[in-house]
Formats: structure tokens, C-alpha cells, sequence
């Protein structure tokens, strides 16, 4: 009876806070499966969940009397974010599912992607604000770049104890896209603003550009932003390889495999920050609440900025475009081509969206590597 | 939770050069890109397509012209490696 006992005394090593990341784990995995909410992290988020805050898990690092028992989302964490190594194998796969074409035809709409990075800048300020060290601060910011790639390897680099939340806040946000943006749209603009047409002529975009604007793009934010350097790198040897013509197979590869593989491991690896002592605190729900400001005034600052052009221009622009300029890519560009569906059924938009929202992805990279340029280590 | 309004202020630099540096990379690499469409304007992607296509046509005209190179075969069968892949391995590219 006493060994039948033992066999089940680490139950008592249970603690409520445990069960409570059970229960948020179970959460993330409901969304994942039910809702379909960014179902490729935040599955795998949510099974790590219950594995890391298990009683005297042997999935983490852990000191088992005056011996360090390595557990193997520890081992996988060291050697794959702790590194910054997964998101940047992730960019390149991203890079090689990009077609910068929309873009590259039509190039001067770009500058919404850089208007849509201001609820980054907006939420480093507020978070300061509100308490945080300015390095956490950049690290929760980042939240509003939408890319999950990029926020985990700005928090990675800095450090950050809310790496956790951060990166759930940052997938969950990316997901809810589609929910978020709608009223914060509809708010700034008036009905005979969302039902202005544009206009769009496909420019003749040579293979010959498409090939060298990501060598061109990684030079240039290499000279302004080198810690950067790595992330847009990635990103743009990924476009490359697709664009490149002759090494469609490694493309296929990075586009597909490649890309599977590092997220079947990255959200069970990022599942290490998600132990109930780290995870469970105010600062926690405070992180959340930042990372939605920082998607609100993303989105704020496109329609805002294209409000703005539309006071000096002749031409008018639908002011709704702007709000595709974040990263969160193609759901923003979805989105906001669907609200000028809903206005007028005959009024496209998705030509320009795309374009734009390709051109957010650029420009969160960027953002965060100003970041991490502007802010020490 | 505590309101730091130092910590605040000493953000809003931050956020000013922050929001400047990416408006003005922004705007070089837009000027990057029109001068690269100026510079290589002279074939356009539906001209080389056009291109292509030819190719092909003379191709099908003698399906059995011998490939030029070691390189051609090689190519050929990585196209026939590619497409005989079952597309159902792969899982999702919805990142």
C-alpha cells in the first residue's frame, strides 16, 4: 500500500498555479483547434503548457537535489531561441512564401507600411509609462509589429522575463485580426471615405528587380540597423531563393518543410516561458492589454497617415488601405479589402492591400531593428 | 503597477527618432526601387514570359531534340522529383 502511495506522491508537489496554466493551456489548444486561431503555435503553445508546469516535470531544467536534471523544451529553448536561431530559420522560410511583386509595382504605397509601425513606437512610451524597465518595454512594443518571428527575437535579444506572454499576446493579437481591425477602421473614417475607389495599374515588374530588391533592401537596412541585419537577411535570402528562378526546389523546400518543421518546434520550445511562476503575475495581463494598443494604433496610424495624404492630394485614396500596412500577413489585407466589399460590392481593394501588407512586413523588421539599434542591450 | 512619468519622457526621443528612422528608410528604399524599375525596365516579366512560352513551343515542335547539358537533365528530373511529391505531406503555410 505505501509503494502503491509513492507511486503518486508527487501529486502533492501539485500547486494551484499549476492547474491554473493547465486550464490557460487548455485555453490556447481550444482556440487553436475550435476557433482556428493561428492553430500552428498556439496548439503546440498550449500542449507545452500543461508539459512545463506539470509537478516536477522532466520536460524543463531543473535542479533535482544539488543536480541539474536538463530537461529536453530547456535543451531545445537554449538551442533554438535563445540563439535567436528558430525565428530567423522561420524568416527565410517566410521570405520564400513572400511575392514582393504587388509591391514592387507599385512601390509608393510602401510608405503605409512605415505609417502602420506606429503603434510600436506608441506602446514603448505607454509601457514605460507604465513601470516597465525600457528594455521589457521595447520587448512588449513589439508586440505591435505582428510578426511573430520578429517579437520573439527583439524580447530574446533583450532578454525580457515576459517573453511568454509576449509571444502568446503576439500570436493571439495576429489571429484576432480580423476582429480588431473592423471597429478601429470604422471609427476613423466616414462611410463616403470607405467607399473611395482607386484605381489600379499592374506596373511591369522585371525578374531582374524582383532579384535584386532583396539583396538591395538587406544592404540598406544592414547600414542603418546592423543588429537587424540578421532578421531582414533571412527574410530577403528566403525571397531569393523563390525569385531567383533557379533553385525552385530549395524554395518549395523553405516554403513548406523548412517552415513546418521549425514551428512544429517553436511553440513547444516557447512553452518554456510559460511556467506558472513567470507567466502568472499582473504584469502579465498589463503585457496583453499593451499588446492590443499596440495592434489598435498600428492600425490607427495607417488609416490616419492616408487621411492625412488625402488632405494634399488631388487623387483621393480610401483611407481604409493604410490600416493593411501591419505585418499580419495576408489577414490584414483580407480584411480591409472586405470592408470596402461590405461598403460597395463592387469596389476592390485587394490589389493595393497586398501590396501594402507585404510592404508591413518589411517595415516591421525594420521597426524592430531601429530597436534594437536605439535601446542598449 | 506604478506610473513613471520620467521613464515616459525619457521614451518619447525613442519614439520620435524611432518613427523618423523608419519613415526615412521607408523612403529610400522606395526611391531604390523606382530607380531598379528604371534600370531594368527593358524586359518586363510578360516579356520574358512571352520568351518562355516560345521555348516551349519549339520544344514541343522536337520533343526528342537531345538536352543540351548535364544540367537540363538534372533540372528535368528535379521538376519530375518535384511534382510527383504527394502535396499532402505538407501541413499548412499559414504562418
Amino acid at each position: 500500500m505505501g509503494e502503491l502511495l509513492s507511486l503518486f506522491s508527487n501529486v502533492t508537489n501539485l500547486d494551484y498555479k499549476q492547474v491554473i496554466m493547465w486550464a490557460i493551456g487548455g485555453i490556447l489548444i481550444y482556440l487553436a483547434i475550435k476557433k482556428k486561431m493561428e492553430p500552428t503555435l498556439l496548439l503546440p503553445i498550449g500542449f507545452g503548457t500543461i508539459l512545463v508546469n506539470l509537478p516536477m516535470s522532466g520536460a524543463i531544467s531543473q535542479m533535482v537535489g544539488d543536480i541539474l536534471q536538463e530537461g529536453p523544451i530547456s535543451i531545445l529553448f537554449e538551442s533554438g531561441i535563445a540563439n535567436e536561431l528558430f525565428p530567423l530559420l522561420l524568416f527565410v522560410g517566410i521570405g520564400a512564401m513572400i511575392d514582393f511583386g504587388p509591391l514592387l509595382s507599385n512601390p509608393k504605397l510602401m510608405i503605409f507600411g512605415a505609417a502602420a509601425q506606429f503603434g510600436i513606437f506608441f506602446t514603448l512610451s505607454l509601457a514605460s509609462l507604465f513601470g516597465f524597465e525600457l528594455r521589457d518595454a521595447a520587448s512588449i512594443a513589439i508586440i505591435g509589429a505582428a510578426d511573430g518571428p520578429t517579437s520573439i527575437f527583439v524580447a530574446n535579444y533583450f532578454g525580457t522575463k515576459y517573453i511568454g506572454a509576449i509571444i502568446v499576446a503576439a500570436y493571439s493579437y495576429m489571429a484576432l485580426v480580423p476582429i480588431v481591425q473592423p471597429p478601429i477602421i470604422k471609427l476613423l473614417t466616414t462611410k463616403k471615405e470607405r467607399k473611395i475607389r482607386m484605381e489600379y495599374t499592374a506596373g511591369n515588374v522585371s525578374k531582374t528587380a524582383k532579384i535584386i530588391f532583396p539583396i538591395f533592401v538587406t544592404i540598406l537596412t544592414g547600414l542603418v540597423a546592423p543588429n537587424a541585419v540578421a532578421l531582414i537577411g533571412f527574410l530577403m535570402f528566403g525571397n531569393l531563393i523563390r525569385e531567383c528562378g533557379v533553385l525552385d526546389s530549395l524554395s518549395e523546400t523553405a516554403q513548406s518543410d523548412l517552415a513546418n518543421l521549425i514551428t512544429l518546434f517553436l511553440g513547444i520550445t516557447i512553452a518554456e516561458k510559460m511556467q506558472a511562476d513567470a507567466f502568472l503575475n499582473p504584469q502579465t495581463l498589463l503585457i496583453l492589454g499593451l499588446g492590443l494598443i499596440a495592434f489598435i494604433f498600428d492600425t490607427a496610424g495607417g488609416v490616419l497617415f492616408a487621411k492625412l495624404i488625402n488632405l494634399f492630394s488631388k487623387k483621393k485614396i480610401n483611407p481604409m488601405i493604410g490600416a493593411a500596412g501591419i505585418s499580419a500577413f495576408p489577414m490584414s489585407a483580407r480584411v480591409v479589402h472586405q470592408l470596402g466589399l461590405e461598403e460597395d460590392s463592387s469596389n476592390f481593394l485587394l490589389a493595393h492591400t497586398i501590396g501594402i501588407n507585404v510592404s508591413g512586413q518589411i517595415a516591421s523588421v525594420i521597426a524592430g531593428g531601429l530597436i534594437l539599434n536605439l535601446i542598449a542591450r | 503597477m506604478k506610473i513613471d512619468i520620467d521613464a515616459f519622457m525619457d521614451s518619447l526621443p525613442i519614439m520620435g527618432i524611432g518613427l523618423l528612422g523608419i519613415f526615412i528608410v521607408t523612403i529610400v528604399i522606395i526611391a531604390g526601387i523606382y530607380i531598379l524599375r528604371a534600370l531594368t525596365a527593358g524586359k518586363s516579366e510578360s516579356d520574358k514570359s512571352n520568351d518562355e512560352d516560345a521555348a516551349k513551343v519549339s520544344e514541343a515542335a522536337d520533343p526528342n531534340a537531345p538536352k543540351e547539358s548535364a544540367m537540363d537533365l538534372m533540372e528535368e528530373r528535379e521538376k519530375k522529383d518535384f511534382l510527383e511529391t504527394d502535396d499532402t505531406l505538407y501541413i499548412s503555410k499559414d504562418l
